[in-house]
């Protein structure tokens, strides 16, 4: 195991655990990565890494974990961040944007081989319902039209079939 | 290689691999990582479904029961480890380890550059050639970050330390990173 040969200078967990593949590596709940890894998300991300890791594997949290946890985020849960996190957006957005213009953005994704659909998302931000919004498209594009939750969590309305320019029409006049 | 990997448009397909197939892929990965022979049952056992997932590009993915990717391959080439796999089994690959700087760059998705292989906090104890399937370790970290591939032997690193040492094919959060198949399984 020439491969191996770091391994003394890691310390005894690792050796004892030689025999013991595979080897169980914990992963962060809020990032996916391995804990010693999670400083490189951004610093607030970084804080919720920590508070998931205070919930979920105190033996874990070290003191010097403990000292890297602002003030902000000292007291708090990792459900009151989020929340807060939420909040905060939608304070934010909704003072900004909703009264004038919410930001509704139309992209195209390709789906097996050619195929394309249409993806509209912000609408939820506007105030239209998107199954409403979704049952229009279907009987005015005559395709297939559903409210899908995308990768970030938001709900996007996605159509069968590029119809940019016509679905824009829709979103303006609706 | 998967930086700007986007399940929903890069996946062409996702089909179960015949047994004859799976004979031949549990072959050709024992050829490559000999050292896996006592575990391979539990990496690649028998009796579950093996799904192949086809990319654009010619990617080629291998999951067992719509888990995340273990192995993945161009066209016909040699089967890489998804880093996963490669934090449960650190002795796949030789490891290179880079300094504590590089981190932040390979995350992005960054190449490894000769100098953060070659300062204080990097190692490199094996001699390597050029064109060889790595781990990146990295100062003060116990588990790799990225499975690249040499673009200089070790040697040629130490003594020109100038450019590119090795190709960043897949590095912690990528899009092969954050897939996951569950949902597409219908
Ligand atoms: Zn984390």
């Amino acid at each position: 195991m020439a491969s191996h040969s770091f391994s003394e200078e890691r310390g005894t967990t690792c050796l004892t655990n030689q025999d013991q593949y595979p080897y169980n590596v914990i992963y962060c709940g809020n990032c996916s990565l391995p804990f010693e890894y999670c400083e490189y998300n951004g610093p607030e991300e970084f804080q919720r890494c920590l508070l998931w890791r205070r919930e979920n594997y105190p033996e874990l949290f070290s003191t010097y974990d403990e000292s890297l946890l602002t003030d902000a985020f000292k007291n708090v849960s990792l459900a009151d961040s989020l929340s807060k996190a939420v909040e905060s957006n939608n304070n934010s957005s909704s003072k900004k944007k909703s009264p004038i213009n919410p930001e509704v953005v139309i992209a195209r994704a390709q789906r097996k081989g050619r195929k394309q659909v249409t993806i509209i998302s912000g609408l939820d931000k506007t105030g239209v319902k998107l199954s409403e919004f979704s049952r229009v498209c279907k009987k005015q594009f005559s395709c297939g039209a559903s409210v899908v939750t995308a990768p970030d969590m938001r709900e996007v309305v996605e159509i069968q079939g590029p119809i940019f320019g016509t679905s824009r029409i829709l979103v303006c006049n609706g | 290689m998967f930086k700007k990997f986007n399940p929903q448009g890069d996946i062409v397909s996702q089909v179960p691999i015949k047994s004859s197939v799976q004979r031949s892929i549990r072959n050709q990965i024992l050829e490559q990582f000999p050292s896996v022979e006592p575990f391979i049952e539990d990496i690649l056992p028998r009796k579950e479904k093996w799904i192949l997932i086809k990319c654009h590009g010619h990617m080629n993915l291998i999951s067992i029961n719509y888990e995340q990717p273990i192995f993945f391959n161009l066209r016909t080439g040699p089967y890489f480890p998804s880093l996963r796999l490669l934090h449960a089994y650190p002795f796949l690959l030789p490891r290179l380890q880079v300094d504590k700087g590089a981190i932040r760059h390979i995350l992005k998705g960054a190449d490894i550059m000769c100098p953060g292989l070659t300062s204080a906090g990097a190692r490199m104890d094996e001699e390597l050639g050029s064109n060889r399937m790595v781990g990146i370790f990295a100062e003060g970290k116990e588990h790799a970050l990225a499975v690249g591939v040499t673009k200089l032997s070790t040697e040629d690193v130490k003594n020109v330390n100038k450019g590119v040492a090795v190709e960043n094919i897949h590095y912690l959060n990528d899009g092969l990173w954050k897939l996951s198949l569950g949902e597409q399984q219908s």
